[in-house]
């Protein structure tokens, strides 16, 4: 009994379909639909903030019309599925890439990803980088075969389209968006250093290689499938990766 | 927050919303370590949804539990209503209706609540935008029955009051006069906003404009009748000038003074 009404609630709420509950419900003075659509509109404008409040740059890009209505898909499509809303939205990059109103924008769910990336950093789980000692103590014949985890923040991407440009380009401080060569690709890191979420532009080949180890490759195998990609200064990479805090610690 | 990691403002408790410090790391959680050496914390959560007729969750409540362990905060609160339905979080408020299965249920999960924490939660009454057919009680009735069985406090949301009564045509003094006065540990005054024309107006429940006076009079009967109470202005949207939410404040503080110049404190949030 409660558990049916409850259910219609959702309906309403999540997918503003009041039939099952209208009987049940009562307005002092006006319509029923009329109260029930508070709950619906609450419903909606509190995730439209909350997926607003995480993408910025998609915001910036299409409008406040064009993301209302795209949240508004999202969320009927993908609604919560627990009460803790820093985790809220993730998906919506590949809600995006299927999202047939914004197929004209190919590169909006790569700069999902990377406005994703950001929040995953931010609200990571705080952990102290690896002393560079620990990897200098490796002997070199056990080198190969060595294993890196990475920081909770940390996200490597590796887009067709220039996600970073596009993204320091949208910030609120810059008026006039300059061009932008949208088939560009662009290869990064994002991460938490301290406090501060830090987004790192990097070429194919260290893009490739801090991706292999970040996944739990060991170091050969790593090096082996970014050299692929183009020549790769391992040492260059390697220091500033230890620098920025990348990882955690190594099993050897 | 950020203002108050220094503890320079001058504030005698805050209180946060418990679910925006569930991450387990970075600046936030950061910030609430800060703040709580300077200042006693009250954890006011919108997400246990102790209504929910299949049960709470439990991943949640432990969440919450280590929440509570790590902040030891000076009160816990959580709404009557429920927002967890058929395995989805809708981020509202729902309503409930007033029934003796709805009363089963959550006395049932407040219970639950209070075995994990180890201590009593206050319940806050809801803004309500309509009533059920199936409801055989009000909600103060509601209310002093879960007190009588849980063992619970209340947290009394004078705006919610008001907004509820006007929105479904009951009389709101009657409601402040019937609320068990020992259990109510704290109070929220807020603003909100009157929506629409004609049959269709309806008030929204929005913390996002000052206090009415209508509210401000029933707080202040409220305080006669059950004494000082340590009391919140809810404030989060459309956030007004600093001088603005400091003179709500002393408003409240004024009224509490005259009922008791020792206990009760206002803070804003």
């Amino acid at each position: 009994m409660l558990r049916d009404l409850q259910s219609g609630l959702g309906e309403v709420a999540l997918y503003d379909r009041p039939g099952a509950v209208l009987d049940r419900v009562r307005a002092a003075r006006g319509s029923r639909e009329r109260r029930l659509s508070v709950y619906r509109t609450n419903t909606l404008n509190s995730l439209t903030d909350v997926l607003s409040a995480a993408y910025p740059v998609i915001r910036r890009i299409v409008g406040d019309r064009f993301f209302r209505g795209a949240a508004r898909a999202f969320v009927e499509s993908a609604p919560p599925v627990e009460p803790v809303l820093y985790r809220y939205g993730g998906d919506f990059q590949a809600f995006l890439a299927a999202f047939a109103p914004a197929a004209d924008l190919p590169y909006l769910p790569a700069v999902a990803r990377l406005e994703w990336a950001r929040i995953a950093a931010y609200f990571a789980a705080d952990m102290p980088p690896l002393d560079p000692q620990r990897l200098a103590a490796v002997p070199p014949e056990a080198l190969e075969t060595v294993t890196f985890a990475a920081h909770p923040s940390v996200t490597v991407l590796d887009e067709a389209h220039p996600v970073f440009e596009i993204w320091r380009v949208n910030q609120p401080d810059i008026e006039t968006v300059p061009p932008v060569d949208l088939t560009a690709p662009e290869r990064g890191i994002v991460f938490r250093r301290g406090l501060d979420v830090t987004q790192r532009p990097l070429d194919a080949p260290s893009a490739a290689w801090l991706a292999a180890l970040t996944a739990g490759q060991p170091l050969a195998d790593a090096t082996a499938a970014a050299s692929d990609r183009g020549p790769l200064d391992i040492q260059d990479v390697l220091r500033q990766a230890l620098a920025d805090g990348i990882f955690t610690g190594i099993t050897v | 927050m950020a203002d108050f990691v220094s503890g320079a403002p001058d504030a005698s408790w805050l209180e946060i919303h418990s679910e925006n410090f569930f991450a387990p790391g970075g600046p936030r959680v950061a910030q609430l370590d800060a703040v709580r050496a300077h200042y006693p914390i009250s954890c006011h959560g919108v997400g246990l949804s102790l209504g929910t007729a299949e049960g709470i969750s439990k991943a949640h409540l432990e969440r919450l539990a280590a929440l509570v362990e790590r902040v030891e905060p000076i009160l816990v609160s959580e709404h009557l209503s429920f927002s967890v339905v058929d395995g989805l979080y809708v981020n509202d408020l729902l309503p409930l209706p007033y029934t003796e299965e709805a009363l089963d249920v959550v006395s049932r999960n407040i219970a639950q609540t209070q075995d994990q924490l180890r201590r009593p939660i206050l319940i806050e009454n809801p803004s309500s935008y309509l009533t059920f057919v199936e409801s055989v009680m009000p909600e103060w009735e509601f209310l002093d029955a879960l007190v009588k069985r849980t063992g619970c406090g209340l947290l009394l949301d004078v705006n919610n009051v008001y907004v509820s009564s006007i929105n479904n045509n009951f009389d709101a003094k009657t409601y402040l006069d019937a609320v068990p006065a020992n259990a109510v540990g704290e109070i929220h005054l807020a603003g909100h906003l009157v929506d629409g024309h004609g049959d269709e107006q309806v008030l929204i429940d929005t913390h996002g404009d000052t206090v009415c006076n209508d509210v401000w009079n029933l707080y202040e009967h409220t305080l006669k009748r059950i004494g000082a109470r340590p009391t919140l202005i809810e404030w989060d949207t459309d956030i007004p000038p600093l001088d603005v939410l400091l003179s709500e404040a002393a408003r409240a503080q004024e009224m509490l003074d005259r009922v008791s110049p020792e206990n009760g404190s206002v803070h804003v949030a």
